[in-house]
């Protein structure tokens, strides 16, 4: 023990050591301050600050696009670049520590960005299986009705796979769906779906940027298994004010940014909106005359920044989404007798969504200090109303209502730290609270009835439980990015979470450690592993997004999911424009939740613990990814190979034998294509193909009897998801028709999802015929159907920038 | 109208259906053996069937049907036509199960199935009151509050069923097992029943949720005791008995009613399959898994250990009204 003790005190006293003499070979200095676009004050994320000479090394700026380096006292050079803008280069003294505030200007030439290493995504960052997502081509990629989306964009990169066809599931490196945390400036969005899923929550004029994380997690992410969306909003335009217009076939967008007051205080604004008016004719020809319905969906963002001075900085942002639908069924049979009629009103109202408010305070504490603080409220709300009233004149009235009701309400507060104490670290580090409260279904019946002006039956009553259910979340988390010469570079990390909920108290300790060696002549290796933990599940029993799905605590019984996650992966940058890629990676996990078999899962879910089981789940494959980032031509092609089954060792799920999972696809390519004709035209394409899905199919019938003593036939499954999917494909084209006019840019954007018209399943299901005698044996036939929501589809949007 | 129907419709526009597959599903031939037995029953009756796609006929076996016990040879079974049922031969045999055996069955044919009776479950004690409601006879309730004590240190699997009774003089008869009556038990979250018909317990997609085989497990009161609090209609699940009638007509001593209390403690694989015959009721997205444990063939092969509490109904229960003269 004391042995021990004396290891311990002796590495610390190294590394103390280590971090004071490497600041004290010669005197350094911090140059640090905010990277912004010259022409709208934006702060510029990621944006690569260089130094020394031959031999450069350099950093990048934070989500706020601040940045600090350590440099040696002298004459000293840095270089500023940032993907579509022209870099700079400031050459000067420094003696002492420096605040250096650099704007850059957009660039009419593409240029590759020249970073080295300290990105927090990419080829060059330590961090391995991370990725920028570039907006640009997020916005200029063919997508289903011409709505760019982000989350469809995640899902042509490796490792991830859609859902259902045509939605906005993500399934990275075989994680389920619930496995994924999208934050929105730094708060987790419960729920990213609008319409069933065909649709994320995402505006693309309002974003800034996305980073996207899938095997490597820095340590300052914790909550989710599988992967990390951070997607960072506008601040706002300091010097101008600029907006964005767009018609679409399904929805209009408005994003209108500007100044409060110039170089201080900005506004960034944005809303879409369905246009359910287009399809109304079509929804009243399939409904009776008398029957209306209608479903829409909205997004809202606002953020306001303010700049108190160098030192501080204040950001408010709102998001506020919403689906609705409504079914108007109304009956009126007329004139009765002596004038009393007969009418009958059922209206249904069913509508989901999110809301986010957020403030956060950015303090400079010195040049090798930087703080965030955010305090967030996040609410997912789902409710169902129905009302019938039904009369008959003024002698018969009944009214009758039910509600229906779940969701979950998150208010939380976070501190971040990135410090700097010398050129070969930068440490990150934090604490955050998250008080949960779960309120899975509460619902109630009123119904009333009056005959002859006497009230009949008047009553209340509450079906389910209702109970709320709390949960206390703390983490604190350290990183260091630390960086050993010019090609080593390694990120080690910890991330612990404490979670007491239902009486009990769970604790995660998750190492996370990523490292890069740079092998020279622009090729590299990096390795990796991480550990997760999460806390909360989405219970789902369908492919497509149900509002219905229901996010549930951990209880006492049901334990938090671990993860466990290697890769490992070899790159090649030295072909200027080009970048390739090739990782493998393993994943295990335990105590995933699925639904036991046969367990009832449409509508009430109550005690729906007592329908789950906990098991494991493994995941393995290899990806490559090959970019073409410089020229007219860009984009890339994707290409992952991988596999994933699961267990349920108590033999609620498959009697507790392996099975693969629902979205085990063998084989996954994308081919995306950008080319520029001129500043005029340009035009996109997308060919995707994947190997199928599985899914559960019975292969004959068997005699069964049931408790009573009766007999009864039923369907056999020899196991869970035995059927293999056939193959989708599909080709998506668009053409971008750009026109400066006296007051900003129009564009015509015209595009065709799934080209040639392929029939790739959206539902699929089983479907028994029961045949005539074939001889003396009856011989039934299964049909393996599907169904088709997404084939040829034209579409055409007009956007007008100012 | 059916949300479900109006999102499906919303989203249809530009649908297609078609076909990927078709299977046949005539399938070999197979045997199919089936047994849920009792440590408590009288006989016990394993039926055998064969068929293939939904053609099944009774299946004579052309050898013996055994049953061991520990390893040794318990029982030989015979064909009894009585207990045939639709699809199913019926083979009937004798022996005496306790708890922690290893009963085998095995079929000459090739087909065999193990299973380990588990533990019985201990009723403490039941405590019973009766509400009557004279303007409704019908509606007279009988509850049952009924203390279990869990087995310790495992995970346990429960069925939860009441008989009606009948009793000529104070002698009890006719206890067949399918005189199970209905339960009230909306006050009992662990056996929560929604009937069908009652459009206040429809689920939001116009389906209902039962448990009508009463099944539960002890993850609510792991290794203590619980209170199981139901109830029965004691005048409908004595309807129609006219020993009862008869005893009354004539003047003897007088029949009486009552009900059995049958807790069982079931395997976790017969839990699964009581659960999967229930669940094949209601649409699912997927088809349920049913567990199978014959090797050689299909089937399931269960033996339940239950615990019976009798409860001779107090004779002011029973209306002078009830006879219907």
């Amino acid at each position: 023990m004391r042995l021990k003790a004396l290891h311990s005190a002796i590495l610390i006293n190294i590394f103390m050591f280590s971090l004071v003499a490497a600041g004290q070979n010669s005197r350094k200095f911090t140059v640090s301050g905010y990277v912004t676009d010259i022409e709208s004050g934006e702060s510029l994320i990621g944006a690569g600050v260089l130094s020394g000479g031959e031999a450069k090394t350099g950093v990048s700026t934070n989500e706020f696009g601040w940045y600090n380096v350590s440099l040696r006292e002298g004459r000293t050079t840095i270089e500023y670049h940032y993907v579509g803008y022209e870099p700079k280069t400031i050459a000067f003294d420094l003696n002492k520590d420096t605040v250096i505030n650099v704007t850059l200007s957009p660039s009419t030439t593409l240029s590759e960005a020249v970073v080295v290493a300290r990105n927090n995504a990419g080829i060059r960052s330590t961090n391995m299986s991370a990725l920028d997502v570039p907006i640009s081509q997020v916005i200029k990629s063919p997508t289903l009705f011409g709505e760019s989306d982000i989350i469809k964009f995640l899902q042509m990169l490796p490792g991830v796979q859609g859902g259902m066809e045509g939605t906005t599931g993500i399934h990275v490196r075989g994680g389920s769906q619930d496995e994924n945390l999208v934050m929105l400036d730094g708060i987790p969005i419960y729920n990213i779906d609008h319409v069933l899923g065909i649709f994320s929550v995402f505006t693309p004029e309002a974003v800034k940027k996305v980073t996207f994380y899938k095997g490597a997690f820095p340590a300052r992410y914790g909550g989710r298994i599988s992967s990390i969306v951070d997607v960072r909003t506008n601040d706002g335009n300091l010097k101008e004010t600029h907006g964005v217009v767009s018609v679409g076939m399904l929805t209009s967008r408005v994003h209108v940014e500007g100044p409060l007051k110039q170089d201080k205080t900005s506004f960034s604004l944005s809303f879409r909106g369905m246009h359910t008016l287009f399809y109304q004719p079509f929804i009243k020809l399939a409904m009776k005359d008398e029957a209306k319905a209608n479903f829409y969906f909205y997004d809202a963002n606002a953020k306001f920044s303010h700049k108190f001075d160098d030192r501080n900085r204040l950001y408010l942002g709102v998001y506020n989404g919403w689906d609705k639908l409504t079914v108007d069924d109304l009956y009126d049979e007329g004139s009765g007798s002596e004038g009393t009629f007969s009418k009958s009103a059922d209206k249904y109202r069913i509508g989901w969504g999110n809301t986010i408010a957020a403030m956060r305070l950015n303090h400079i504490f010195s040049s090798t200090l930087f703080s965030n603080t955010t305090v967030a409220f996040n609410n997912y709300r789902m409710s169902i109303e129905n009302k019938y009233n039904n009369s008959y004149g003024t002698q018969y009235i009944n009214d009758y209502s039910y509600k229906y009701k779940s969701g979950i309400t998150d208010g939380s507060a976070r501190m971040d730290f990135e410090w700097t104490p010398n050129s070969s670290n930068s440490v990150r580090f934090g604490v955050e609270y998250t008080f949960h409260t779960f309120k899975p279904e509460t619902s109630s019946f009123t119904n009333k009835a009056v005959e002859g002006g006497t009230v009949q039956t008047d009553s209340t009553y509450n079906e389910l439980d209702g109970r709320k259910l709390r949960g206390h979340e703390a983490s604190v988390f350290i990183e260091d990015d630390i960086f050993i010469g010019e090609r080593l570079s390694f990120n080690p990390g910890l991330h612990y979470t404490a979670f007491y909920t239902d009486g009990k108290f769970y604790n995660s300790l998750q190492p996370r450690l990523s490292a890069r060696m740079d092998l020279g002549k622009g090729y590299a290796v990096k390795a990796a592993y991480s550990r997760m933990a999460q806390y909360v599940h989405l219970l789902t029993s369908s492919d497509i997004s149900l509002p219905t799905d229901l996010w549930v605590p951990i209880t006492k019984n049901i334990k938090p999911v671990i993860g466990d996650h290697y890769s490992i992966g070899a790159y090649y940058s030295g072909l200027k424009g080009w970048e390739f890629s090739l990782e493998g990676y393993y994943k295990k996990t335990k105590n995933i939740v699925e639904y036991q078999d046969g367990a009832t899962v449409m509508g009430t879910s109550a005690n729906w613990y007592d329908k789950v089981s906990m098991g494991e789940g493994r995941s393995y494959g290899a990806e490559i990814f090959v970019q073409k980032t410089l020229g007219k031509t860009t984009g890339f092609v994707s290409y992952t190979l991988s596999k994933s089954d699961r267990i349920f060792r108590d033999g609620m799920v498959n009697n507790g034998r392996w099975y693969p999972y629902k979205y085990d696809r063998r084989h996954n390519l994308v081919v995306s294509v950008f080319h520029k004709f001129s500043d005029r035209v340009d035009v996109a394409g997308n060919f995707v193909f994947t190997t199928g899905g599985t899914t559960t199919v019975p292969t004959r019938q068997i005699v069964a009897i049931a408790p009573d003593g009766t007999s009864t036939y039923d369907d056999y499954v020899p196991y869970k998801n035995n059927y293999r999917l056939p193959c989708s494909h599909r080709l998506n084209l668009g053409v971008n028709l750009h026109k400066q006019k006296r007051h900003g840019e129009r564009i015509w954007n015209f595009s065709i999802y799934n080209v040639y018209n392929a029939m790739n399943p959206n539902l699929v299901y089983s479907d028994t015929d029961y045949n005539a005698e074939d001889g003396n044996v009856t011989t039934n036939t299964i049909r393996i159907k599907k169904i088709t929501l997404l084939p040829f589809m034209p579409s055409i949007s007009y956007t007008f920038k100012f | 109208m059916n949300i479900l129907s109006s999102a499906v419709i919303l989203t249809a526009l530009g649908s297609c259906e078609n076909t990927i597959d078709t299977i046949k599903v005539s399938g070999e031939d197979e045997i199919m053996m089936n047994a849920l037995m009792d440590v408590n029953d009288d006989v016990h009756i394993v039926y055998l069937s064969h068929g293939q796609g939904d053609d099944f006929r009774p299946y004579a076996t052309k050898g013996e049907l055994q049953c061991y016990v520990n390893g040794q040879l318990a029982a030989t079974a015979k064909a009894k036509s009585y207990y045939d049922l639709y699809f199913c031969k019926a083979y009937v045999f004798n022996a005496g199960f306790k708890a922690g055996d290893k009963v085998k069955l095995t079929l000459e044919e090739g087909l065999s199935a193990e299973v380990t009776v588990p533990q019985s479950p201990q009723i403490l004690d039941i405590d019973t009151s009766y509400f009557e409601n004279p303007s409704n006879i019908h509606s007279s309730v009988f509850f049952l509050r009924t203390r279990l004590q869990d087995v310790p240190h495992e995970e346990n699997y429960y069925s939860f069923n009441v008989n009606a009774e009948v009793y000529k003089g104070w002698n009890l008869r006719d206890t067949t097992h399918d005189r199970r009556v209905t339960l009230f038990t909306d006050n009992e979250p662990l056996l929560k029943e929604y009937s069908s018909g009652n459009d206040d317990n429809k689920t939001f997609f116009d389906d209902y949720v039962k448990n009508k085989y009463h099944l539960f497990t002890d993850k609510s009161f792991a290794d203590n005791s619980y209170v199981l609090n139901v109830g029965i209609y004691p005048y409908d699940c004595l309807w129609g008995y006219y020993y009862i009638k008869e005893n009354y007509m004539h003047g003897y001593d007088k029949g009486g009613a009552g009900v059995s209390v049958i807790v069982s403690s079931i395997s976790p694989e017969t839990y699964r399959y009581i659960k999967a015959i229930e669940s094949s009721d209601f649409w699912h997205f997927e088809p349920v898994i049913f567990p199978q444990n014959v090797s050689g063939g299909l089937g399931f092969v269960s033996v339940a250990n239950s615990t019976v509490w009798k409860i001779r109904f107090p004779d002011r229960m029973i209306p002078k009204d009830f006879y219907g003269y």
